[in-house]
């Protein structure tokens, strides 16, 4: 099994990733 | 009408807390302490505090979206269309859009699927019905939407956020 502590890292960076492609997608195109 | 804002404005914040706080507490102690814990005191656990915490959760995911829309309305009567058309309130589309598929998750996919886990572990530890075949794709797909719930609070709060704090983002 997949240790749960891995897994809250996973969500965690891809929320961060997800901001940080929306920011890039205001600043080049707003 | 200022006070009107303020209202809304701090009744978003703090029911905003009391929701993704409950989220982080689900996602970042729960789906790590609850499989540790002695499986003869999860049914216990389930139909104690799992229930209430529900509860607050979803009623707070609401008044956070209500306390929202409403601050939006008011913001359009105060500040006229030009509202509509500031940095301030595209960064509040981004995350209120966030917040809102958020707070759908948690009413139409967490909570019932939850509810069903609830009422199986009861009838569990009431009539020793046994669990369910279901019972883990509930558990699956309740844990599955709070996971996203957690990952879409990320950019969720940065755009909350930047609508007062980072202007800039737009010019």
């Amino acid at each position: 099994m997949k240790n749960p502590l891995d897994t809250v890292k996973g969500t965690l960076t891809a929320g961060i990733v997800i901001t940080i492609v929306i920011v890039a997608i205001i600043r080049i195109f707003a | 009408m200022e006070v009107y804002l303020d209202l809304t404005r701090v009744g978003h914040i703090f029911s905003g807390i009391l929701w993704i706080g409950i989220l982080y507490f689900y996602n970042f102690i729960q789906a790590i302490a609850l499989p540790r814990m002695d499986a003869s005191a999860r049914p216990h656990y389930q139909t104690t505090i799992l229930p209430l915490s529900l509860q607050v959760f979803r009623w707070a995911s609401l008044a956070t979206l209500l306390f929202g829309l409403a601050f939006i309305v008011g913001m359009g009567i105060d500040v006229g269309n030009d509202y509509f058309q500031s940095a301030r309130f595209y960064n509040i589309l981004i995350g209120g859009s966030m917040g809102i598929v958020m707070a759908f998750n948690v009413w139409f996919i967490i909570w019932p699927k939850q509810q069903n886990i609830i009422a199986a572990v009861k009838d569990t530890m009431e009539n020793g019905a046994a669990a369910p075949a279901e019972q883990p794709k509930w558990a699956r797909t309740a844990l599955l939407a709070s996971r996203t719930n957690t990952m879409l609070s990320i950019p969720m709060l940065f755009f909350m956020v930047a609508a007062r704090n980072l202007p800039s983002l737009w010019s």
